[in-house]
């Protein structure tokens, strides 16, 4: 038996790989604009953003026999790009920081200085509360929602947006932490 | 700026973020990149049943792991990857038995359930029984920062002692070992430079003062460790060299960096990203830290430098490594798309002339078709480069398995680890040898060592921590 198998009930037969891979991208395919938001929000890159959504595409298709059955994918698939994101950071060691496009700079977009303060102030935010306050106030979550994405308690996730909160009101009040 | 309301916060998070998204089209590239490497990866051999639903194969699996692999761990062979396209034929069933011949999956750490598992983010081996890792421990709600040493070449692993404070979501940090005893440890947390070191093996560690600058590498050479720092365009500060005797001692100042290598991290970044390369009284530093990377070398010892040409395309990922002071390898890669265009060039004067040797897609304004320049067949950035000779270096992949190339660079062969076992992307997060026998790669989920040169590779014991 395999874990396709063990997933979708006692069959004899397993599908073959491209048909379980069309099925996985199909389930897959609305939760993409919600991933790369929160790797958007998590790496404030967007090639890094691209690249650590395929690759949690990937981890996931990989993993996706440890997926409980029945389960939501979406807080699982959230986890999993979550947990991407944290790994790219850790793994910028020796890599170039490459511009989006050529004469990239912060304010090649047209953003305000506040906007820049505040993207570097999100940057700078402990890798649990970053997450937390991007999923709560850019993938605009509820609390369960963010708590399940998040792997922590309800109580927890507030805990933790309360905190990262006070941390980005204190660096744009010009606070040194 | 102030934030007094949710609203507010809302508002301003999304208009912070937005104009960060990748454009139009972004959700099917993810897609078809993903799926592509899906495809090409080989069906597996064995598949792990959750807990509960597969006792029987994991039971199975199990055994094979056991009769393969050894009270110490597994032991896998070099295999050749020569399908560079997609396998569109897929099995119809996959196999219920276990393979006759390895390559063999990887079983999660076996750790006791109420034991917590340390995940490796730095390894350095001094020897082939002297290593040092540095990592985190993490129960669901907190990770804590961990270092372990061992003198058995990784078959017991003892806890040290490290105090230092670090802030975990934000650091990026690494460790490089002369010895059981000499060890320093560097980085960035939360935007500050550390640089600590200890020459008792841990028993005490002396912190050395970097100002606002960011510790970006060491490197030992000459009996003495360099460190070289950077600078971040939000805390202005001199790029520097530091040395100290490697047995301890008070850390000098070796003056400021060449300009070309001494500028601020851009784009916002706090990590440091410049590379140190020592041979004797050669080095090189590669700065990475500005979107067009630089190279510099100094022939005596750090008193002078000179500028060399850097043949990768402009905003490349590049790692630099030597095995003398004349031969230089240069791994270059974009990130991005999949395959990531990737080129390894090679210099035999130190690095003033480059030869191409061997790349990957080569669309994204790398150089054009070339004859004698071989193909890489990763699909990953290199992050990782172990020189061993004019022949034989070994690369780690972001996103694939490590390679080995035994004629200069311009054909790569895939070591056999288990594709999961290379981190969420499938890529490891470094490797090193000693000597050219004794080397090491490790991936969040362990560590492996070869005393072989690479033919076979072996995963060594968890780290376990208990449970509080």
């Amino acid at each position: 038996m395999t874990s396709l198998e063990g997933r979708s009930g006692a069959v004899d037969v397993v599908p073959s790989r491209d048909a379980e891979a069309d099925a996985f991208e199909a389930e897959l395919r609305p939760l993409l604009q919600e991933a790369v938001r929160l790797a958007t929000g998590m790496l404030l890159s967007a090639v890094e953003a691209e690249d650590a959504v395929q690759d949690a595409c990937v981890r996931a298709w990989r993993r996706r026999a440890n997926r409980r059955q029945g389960t939501d994918l979406r807080p699982w698939f959230l986890g999993i790009v979550a947990n991407q994101c944290r790994e790219v950071r850790r793994g910028r060691w020796w890599r170039v920081v490459r511009s989006d496009k050529p004469g990239d700079s912060s304010d090649a977009h047209g953003d305000t200085s506040a906007l820049i303060d505040l993207r570097d102030a999100i940057a700078r935010l402990p890798y649990r509360r970053r997450l937390v306050i991007v999923l709560r106030y850019y993938l605009d979550l509820p609390f369960d929602e963010v708590a399940a994405a998040a792997d922590c308690s309800i109580d927890a996730a507030k805990a933790l947006a309360q905190r990262g909160t006070a941390d980005l009101q204190r660096a744009l009040a010009g606070e040194q932490r | 700026m102030s934030v007094n309301t949710e609203e507010e916060l809302n508002r301003l998070v999304h208009q912070a973020i937005d104009s960060r998204l990748p454009g139009i089209g972004v959700e099917q590239r993810v897609l078809e990149h993903a799926r592509e490497r899906i495809t090409r990866e080989p069906a597996p051999r064995i598949t792990w049943m959750p807990l509960g639903r597969g006792v029987g194969g994991a039971f199975i699996a199990l055994a094979v792991i056991a009769l393969l692999g050894g009270a110490l761990g597994l032991t896998l062979s070099l295999r050749n990857h020569s399908t560079s396209t997609p396998a569109k034929t897929a099995l119809p069933i996959l196999p219920t038995s276990p393979p006759a011949t390895p390559p063999v999956v990887v079983p999660p750490t076996a750790a006791p359930s109420t034991a917590l598992v340390f995940t490796p983010t730095a390894v350095s081996f001094a020897t082939a029984s002297d290593g040092w890792t540095i990592g985190q421990v993490c129960n669901p709600s907190t990770c804590a920062l961990a270092v372990y040493r061992t003198t058995d070449a990784g078959t017991r692993w003892m806890p040290v002692h490290f105090s230092a404070k670090v802030d975990l979501g934000n650091a990026t940090l690494n460790i490089r070992a002369a010895s059981s005893a000499d060890v320093w440890i560097w980085g960035a947390s939360d935007g500050h430079g550390l640089l600590v070191a200890t020459h008792n093996g841990g028993v005490s560690w002396q912190s050395m003062a970097v100002g606002n600058a960011l510790v970006a590498d060491v490197e030992l050479a000459q009996g003495t460790a360099w460190a070289v720092t950077t600078c971040s365009i939000p805390k202005p500060c001199t790029a520097t060299l530091f040395s100290q005797p490697v047995g301890g001692g008070a850390w000098s100042d070796l003056g400021a960096l060449p300009a070309a290598v001494g500028a601020p991290i851009d784009n916002n970044s706090t990590i440091p990203l410049a590379q140190l390369v020592r041979i004797g009284d050669d080095a090189w530093i590669l700065d990475a830290n500005q979107q067009g990377p630089a190279l510099v070398r100094s022939q005596n010892n750090g008193r002078t430098w000179m500028s060399l040409p850097l043949p990768c395309t402009v905003g490349a990922t590049a790692i630099l490594g030597a095995s003398s002071p004349d031969h230089v390898m240069l791994a270059c890669g974009n990130e991005g798309a999949f395959p990531a265009p990737q080129e390894v060039w090679t210099s035999s004067d130190g690095g003033s002339k480059w030869i191409l040797r061997s790349r990957e897609g080569y669309n994204s304004g790398f150089s054009p078709p070339a004859a004698n320049v071989g193909s890489i067949d990763s699909g990953g950035a290199p992050i990782g480069l172990a020189v061993l000779s004019t022949t034989t270096a070994w690369m780690a992949n972001d996103r694939e398995d490590d390679l080995v190339t035994h004629d200069g660079g311009v054909t790569w062969i895939h070591a056999a680890l288990p594709p999961d076992s290379f981190g969420g992307g499938g890529g490891a997060e470094g490797i090193g040898f000693v000597d050219s026998q004794h080397g090491w790669t490790f991936v969040p989920g362990g560590i492996w060592t070869t005393s072989d040169g690479g033919t076979t590779w072996h995963l060594l014991p968890g780290i376990t921590v208990p449970a509080a």
